[in-house]
């Protein structure tokens, strides 16, 4: 085995975790402030690509706006959910919430099915078929944008956290909502913004894909599956867990489908979250949303 | 040979130090009280006791038998049993329905009663034995009555109901007294005195230090994790460092 | 009573209903009163959430539809050994998970059953993955070595509605059992506050294993049945969806009731079914959105509603 494959899976492997470090971080930072399971982030990913799509080859703008575009689309939905479902829910069990999630899953992908139908959509990516080629590794324009905008994008996340006022009220919020309250940090109003980042990052996780290969309404279902794995395999809450099981996993998957089968590379994810459930139970990073 | 026997029991909680180097004694069909202020390691000495957590340090011995470390339903099944500092009772059942599932231990073993349930002789045994506990600790009128419907008092009697129907020989009361009136705290103790006549050794916590003088064969204060003396009421009253402690001196937590 | 006029109303279902469909419907409906019965045994007495159950079924499935494929093995011994397989499965995974906090164990649960999916979906070689397995037989029970006139091959929707409806009861019968025996003690007790069930002599995690190992043998029990009816599986009928539904429907049900196992699937397949009449995907909709305000507003279920509080279960 040679530098060059090794490089080639280190890249394939970056990229896939990309994805599913969009989606991980916005679930654990809804995990940590909310304390909600949000399913319902799978299908906001899913509805990132439809937003991305229909900009891209329904209306004619560049593709590159298309990706602001669904991350606000996108935002947009998630505030809309915690209006009309997880608020007033918030006083049950995280049963009911984990439920309730799977239920505004199950509509969203479906009102998709009616509004969108059944057929699998395309874009065409606006690199073409460029690629680069670095110490004999393969790395085309789209997967190089994609880590690069996602690398861009948790900078921003991390940022927000650590300078901003209300990044700051929201992390206080995941380690005592009571000693938050108490300081006047309105928990609604945080609410509101936890749930705009993550909807926000779910969108544009679903908008940098949708060039890569065709998708249905089905999409978000597996992703969330995986990205709720990977959340748990690096602790409910923690960033860096979010985002270090993200590599781990993309990594795996890829290897698994180099060496072992390809069916198999959809189970590493998961098969992790059980290995670290048993090791330990509150996952590698596990706490409040810590960096 | 003493129903229980603590020595040299130590926990730590990372690097913090709840239970010191803790030892003593407690005899058959004695009421024991171990006395102490808030935070002085008490309910940590009986959580390490009846096996819900696990000594740093230190054996436990009851009827002579070295249980340390032994999980809470072995500890239950030789005989030792407790309640709780914060109420617990099985809140959505009966009285009647929380004094048998007390009275878990004395069900028939074996797969048949497990899955497929009693057989009627089975059930009239149990309801006997219910009965007679309903009746020892007052509360026949109480009977139907959902758990957490109860006042205060009455499920305070009740947890003592629940615990004597696992049939101890030593039954630890965390915090018996807390929150009552004088008169339920005096009903309460009675009811004590009438569990200990049944032949049960009683090991009582709390900090009311009055009452446990007055009720208690022997005391064990504890402060700060340590023991600091070990006694019948009139030498612990007598001891210096207990006054210091207690009575006068610096007051703590 | 009322038991013996949901007995009745059983037994008469297919002669009011006599169409292929509403047969078809009965069927499905009492394989999922198994199922529910069987999650009920955890959700109603302990309040222990399984959300992977569909995978248990998916492993009697398998198990009872490649016995009889490849070893010709006889009906009651495949169904023997898919509740064997599903009991198993349940201890393998039950035993340790059991151990952890309830929140845990519900993803342990949940995860399990997308593994299981991706298993079935990825063992192509011996489930034919989602190619799935058609041409399983329909169950057949006889007295071997007697002749084929003793031979009953379930293949009319009838004979199969009653083969599921005696299961079903039994199920029923041995769930009520249970709620007065031990097991039924130490789960209600488990439930209600576990250390002091610790306190009193309860050994929680052997008892939740036992409840667990159970419900998923039920499960894989109704797999079995579910396959020699259905005569063809794939791995798409046993994911968390599927597993999402029957929680719902103990749920809506009632767990814990007497009659919620048998409410829950009645309701919700009817309602399912009409709806899907109408558009499949209004259909899903409604049942989301029939789920969010099912749990926010009846989250103890049409007959939890009913009963009087106190009732412990049975």
């Amino acid at each position: 085995m040679d530098l060059a494959t090794i490089l080639q899976y280190l890249v394939n492997g970056a990229f896939a975790s990309s994805v599913y470090a969009l989606m991980a971080l916005g679930l654990t930072l809804i995990f940590g402030v909310m304390q909600i399971a949000d399913f319902a982030q799978g299908a906001l990913y899913m509805l990132g690509a439809y937003v991305s799509f229909y900009i891209t080859n329904r209306i004619g703008l560049s593709y590159f706006l298309s990706i602001p575009a669904a991350m606000a689309g996108v935002a947009l939905i998630a505030v809309l959910n915690h209006f009309a479902v997880y608020r007033p829910l918030r006083r049950a069990g995280g049963a009911t919430t984990f439920v309730a999630a799977l239920g505004i899953l199950l509509i969203l992908q479906n009102a998709a099915l009616w509004a969108f139908g059944a057929e699998y959509r395309l874009i065409r990516s606006p690199f073409g078929d460029g690629k680069v080629t670095m110490l004999g590794a393969i790395i085309t324009y789209q997967q190089l944008f994609i880590v690069l905008v996602t690398g861009g994008l948790v900078l921003a996340v991390w940022l927000f956290l650590q300078r901003t006022r209300p990044g700051k009220a929201l992390r206080a919020m995941s380690q005592n909502r009571d000693a938050a309250a108490l300081v006047g940090i309105n928990p609604d109003r945080i609410a509101v913004v936890t749930f705009a980042l993550a909807g926000a990052l779910a969108g544009s996780a679903g908008a940098l894909v949708s060039p890569l290969r065709a998708f249905d309404p089905h999409i978000g279902a597996l992703a969330i599956l995986k990205s709720f794995a990977i959340v748990i395999f690096g602790g409910m809450g923690s960033i860096s867990g979010a985002l270090f099981g993200a590599l781990i996993v993309g990594l795996a998957e890829t290897l698994t489908a180099a060496y072992v089968a390809a069916e198999y590379s959809d189970l590493i994810a998961f098969v992790l979250m059980i290995i670290v459930l048993f090791a330990r139970p509150q996952g590698l990073r596990g706490g409040a949303v810590t960096p | 040979m003493p129903v229980l026997e603590v020595e040299h029991l130590t926990k730590f909680f990372g690097g913090f130090r709840a239970v010191a180097d803790l030892s003593f004694v407690v005899e058959h069909g004695e009421i024991l009280g171990l006395v102490g202020p808030n935070g002085a390691g008490k309910t940590t000495t009986f959580n390490l006791i009846t096996g819900f957590i696990p000594p740093t340090a230190g054996r436990i011995r009851f009827h002579g038998e070295d249980v340390t470390g032994r999980p809470p339903h072995e500890m239950a099944h030789r005989g030792l049993v407790r309640t709780f500092q914060n109420t617990k009772v099985f809140a959505q059942l009966t009285v009647e329905d929380n004094i048998r599932t007390g009275c878990f231990l004395q069900l028939p073993r074996g797969m048949r009663a497990t899955m497929l349930g009693l057989s009627a002789a089975e059930e009239a045994a149990l309801r006997t034995r219910v009965d007679e506990l309903i009746t020892f600790t007052g509360l026949q009128s109480h009977r139907k009555t959902v758990a957490q419907d109860l006042s205060y008092g009455d499920q305070r009697t009740l947890e003592i109901a629940i615990a004597l129907g696992a049939d101890p020989r030593l039954l630890l009361l965390d915090e018996p007294f807390a929150g009552m009136s004088r008169g339920e705290a005096d009903r309460c103790m009675a009811l004590i005195h009438r569990t200990r006549e049944r032949g049960v050794t009683v090991l009582l916590v709390d900090h009311h230090m009055d009452t446990l003088m007055k009720h208690c064969h022997r005391l064990v204060v504890m402060h700060h994790g340590e023991k600091l003396a070990e006694g019948p009421p009139e030498v612990i009253r007598a001891d210096p460092k207990v006054i210091d402690t207690y009575l006068g001196g610096r007051v703590d937590a | 009573m009322k038991r013996l006029l949901f007995l009745t109303a059983a037994i008469a279902a297919p002669f009011v209903f006599p169409t292929i469909a509403q047969r078809n419907l009965l069927i499905l409906i009492a394989i999922n009163v198994i199922l529910v019965a069987s999650l009920d045994l955890l959700m109603g007495t302990a309040g222990l959430l399984s959300l992977g159950h569909a995978g248990f079924m998916g492993i009697g499935a398998y198990a009872s539809a490649l016995l009889v494929l490849h070893y010709r093995l006889p009906f009651p011994l495949a169904l023997a050994a898919a509740a064997a397989a599903g009991g198993i499965a349940g201890l393998f995974i039950g035993y340790p998970s059991l151990r952890l906090r309830h929140h845990y164990f519900v993803l342990v649960t949940f995860i399990f059953g997308i593994i299981l999916t991706l298993l079935f979906t990825s063992l192509v070689g011996i489930t034919r993955g989602p190619m799935g397995l058609p041409g399983i037989p329909f169950a057949a029970i006889g007295v071997p070595g007697a002749g084929r006139h003793t031979f009953n091959t379930f293949q009319s929707k009838v004979d199969y509605y009653y083969l599921v409806v005696v299961v079903a009861a039994f199920v029923l019968w041995l769930r009520g059992r249970l709620w007065r025996g031990r097991l039924g003690f130490a789960l209600v007790a488990i439930r209600e506050e576990e250390n002091l069930a610790m306190a009193v002599g309860i050994h929680t995690h052997r008892y939740k294993v036992l409840a667990f190992v159970v419900s998923t043998a039920i499960a894989g029990a109704a797999g079995s049945l579910y396959a020699h009816y259905t005569t063809f599986i794939s791995p798409e009928v046993f994911t968390f969806v599927d597993s999402f539904n029957l929680f719902v429907m103990n749920m809506v049900g009632g767990a814990g009731t007497p009659a919620g196992p048998v409410v829950g699937p009645l309701l919700l397949t009817i309602v399912r079914d009409a709806l899907r009449n109408i558009s499949p995907v209004a259909a899903e909709i409604a049942f989301g959105v029939f789920l969010i305000a099912a749990i926010a507003f009846l989250p103890v279920g049409l007959m939890g509603a009913l009963r009087r509080p106190g009732v412990r279960g049975g």
